[in-house]
């Protein structure tokens, strides 16, 4: 699958900034610069939002060459919905979530710019599915889970190892929890580098404007799946991509084509 | 001559008819004067006033009033905001006595107004500042900044003090009016987001480049899996070659009776050295009961060594256990002196000897 369009589209959805010239630490201080401006004039929006646009540019510049951690995926999602740009910003927070998971910020973030997407009013489409799991559960990294799991196992080896040598049971107890554990993470660990795997085979879309009608075929000249269109801001999965529109698949399992410019894709 | 003579005969014939006829010539005269119908002459002054329908101006809207008019228009403000009102009054002033009075003109039926302003007509009466000046009063909002006059008012009327009908009906145009047009002020709205979204994260860490988890290799993995248990292996080999004793005792510990009396034995440690010699003995006869079938609760020494001799254990550890059972029945019944203090602290490891000893000859360790 060749992303070269997506990326084109991305770099066109961004603010062009002449910044080629310009070292990283330059280019972060102009992207502060602007952020602030547009902070000091948040209470006029139509003045606002060009000083958060060029920020979003600038924080974009970066994260082109390269750069990526939460700090700026939190900095330029946030450039973005102060922008008025809400496609941008859930991008821009999912991909700081894949670097930091644990990110609260980053995850109430998100929470809230979903909260700005028009859902349609009848029915669940294209809406997330609510996830059940407990605000207070962590969400641990993989590198950690993996080092748990490892940690587990050595210490189920040597306690099995020390039982076969003084056969106490507490201890053959003990070394089997240990063995245990260190399964189950290990399952865990698989189940999430599966989808891992999915997520870069089947990368994330966002609708990038409102009304987009998710079609039968790859062609306007297929009637709509659904008679709802869907509005910007709205997740869902790249299936596959033919001639210039795209299979996605939202997040309530709904399938449908769309054309490549209604979406923005969350390629490397 | 002649003719002379000949008026001269004609007057004096008719004459005296004349002065007979002329008093009835003037009071008839007099009398048509007077006998004028003023039905008549109302319908005259009527049709005066009536407005003639053909002849109107098709495209423009008319009036409705008959007279001699002139008309004016002024604006106030001339400066103002796009989609701002101002005051528009058009005045008609009556040149002669009005016929009709002038009605209100919809602006909105001229295009020239209608594309450029938004037209608030107000349902007022005409002002009136004397009896011969009408003023109406329109508010108008200029649609945009590109609008720069109001344009001429056409005010159509017929003027029924021209004789020639078919130009009584008479167009006359206000000037157009300057007026200057700003931007209209915007209102601010500010930017509604939550409040951490105006929060910037700062300093080097903006700057970092982190790479997502990602699985290790195949061959990483079943490295991890693989050298824990080779390294557990190692050293158990590695102990029983250190600890041959060690490594025996683990072996006949294998037994599961012996394991479990062993096991019981060691959580006496706690107890009190009376209670501890009790516990003791019976835990040694429970593993002989599992182990050589001894059918006694309590044994005796003696009892002791016939069944070891029954099982073909050699003298020595049929001693042994003997011996045993003596120092246990020493150390629970008779009174505590430093002797037997001594002989309870060596009876747990007396025990465990023992149970390790018949393990020992029922089933010998192999010599690696």
């Amino acid at each position: 699958m060749s992303y070269a369009p997506i990326l084109i589209t991305l770099l066109l959805h961004a603010e062009p900034v002449l910044a080629a010239g310009l070292l990283d630490s330059e280019v972060l201080e102009r992207a502060e610069a602007e952020f602030e401006e547009g902070v000091r004039l948040r209470q006029a929006r139509d003045q606002a939002q060009p000083h958060f646009r060029n920020a979003a540019g600038y924080f974009e510049e970066l994260r082109q060459r390269g750069l990526a951690n939460a700090a700026l995926y939190r900095n330029l999602g946030n450039a973005y919905l102060l922008a008025g740009d809400l496609p941008g910003a859930i991008l821009a927070y999912h991909r700081g979530l894949r670097l930091a998971p644990n990110d609260a910020g980053l995850r109430e973030s998100l929470a809230e710019a979903r909260e700005h997407v028009v859902y349609p009013a009848s029915g669940d489409l294209g809406r997330p599915r609510s996830t059940e799991r407990p605000p207070w559960l962590p969400h641990v990294g993989s590198g950690w889970l993996m080092l748990a799991a490892m940690v587990c196992y050595v210490l189920g080896c040597l306690g099995l190892t020390r039982w076969r040598m003084v056969l106490r049971e507490r201890l053959l107890f003990t070394s089997l929890t240990a063995l245990a554990l260190a399964g189950v993470l290990s399952v865990w660990l698989i189940l999430r580098a599966s989808e891992r795997r999915e997520s870069e085979t089947h990368p994330l879309v966002v609708i990038a404007r409102d009304g987009v009608l998710l079609r039968r075929g790859n062609s306007t000249t297929f009637p709509p799946r659904y008679d709802t269109p869907v509005n910007r801001g709205v997740e869902g999965r790249l299936l596959f991509e033919r001639g210039g529109w795209l299979q996605i698949e939202l997040s309530g399992s709904e399938l449908g084509w769309v054309p490549r410019d209604a979406v923005f894709v969350d390629a490397p | 001559m002649n003719s002379d003579k000949t008026i001269s005969s004609i007057v004096r014939l008719f004459f005296p008819v004349l002065i007979r006829v002329y008093p009835w010539l003037i009071l008839s005269i007099l009398l048509c004067s007077f006998s004028l119908d003023p039905q008549a002459e109302g319908s005259e002054e009527g049709e005066a006033n009536e407005v003639p329908v053909v002849g109107r101006p098709v495209d423009l809207p008319f009036s409705e009033a008959s007279g001699w008019f002139e008309a004016q228009a002024r604006a106030e403000p001339t400066t103002v905001e796009a989609e701002t009102p101002l005051t528009f009054t058009v005045s008609v002033r009556a040149v002669r006595p009005a016929r009709r009075p002038p009605q209100r003109l919809d602006l909105r039926q001229l295009p020239e107004f209608a594309e450029q302003f938004y037209i608030e007509d107000p349902s007022e009466e005409a002002a009136r500042p004397d009896d011969r000046t009408w003023e109406f009063t329109y508010r108008l909002k200029p649609r945009r900044t590109e609008v720069r006059a109001i344009p001429s008012l056409p005010f159509v009327y017929f003027n029924p003090y021209l004789r020639t009908a078919s130009k009584g009906f008479q167009v006359l145009y206000t000037d157009p009016i300057p007026i200057h047009v700003l931007p209209h002020e915007k209102v601010q709205v500010p930017i509604q987001a939550p409040e951490r979204a105006f929060v910037l994260a700062t300093g080097p860490a903006v700057l970092e480049r982190q790479t997502p988890w990602t699985p290790p290799r195949p061959g990483s993995i079943l490295a991890m899996l693989l050298v824990p248990p080779l390294g557990c292996l190692a050293w158990y080999l590695l102990w029983r070659r250190l600890y041959p004793d060690a490594a025996r005792v683990a072996s006949q510990q294998r037994s599961s009776a012996a394991r479990r009396a062993v096991q019981a034995l060691d959580s006496l440690r706690r107890l009190d050295p009376q209670a501890r010699a009790a516990i003791t003995t019976s835990i040694v006869a429970n593993y002989l009961h599992q182990r050589l079938d001894l059918t006694i609760a309590e044994p005796t020494p003696h009892e002791i060594a016939l069944l070891f001799a029954q099982h073909d254990f050699s003298p020595t550890l049929t001693q042994r256990a003997s011996h045993f059972f003596d120092v246990c029945d020493r150390a629970r019944f008779l009174p505590a002196d430093g002797g037997t203090a001594v002989a309870q602290v060596e009876l747990h490891d007396s025990a465990i000897q023992l149970i390790l000893a018949v393990e020992e000859e029922t089933c010998p360790t192999p010599q690696s």
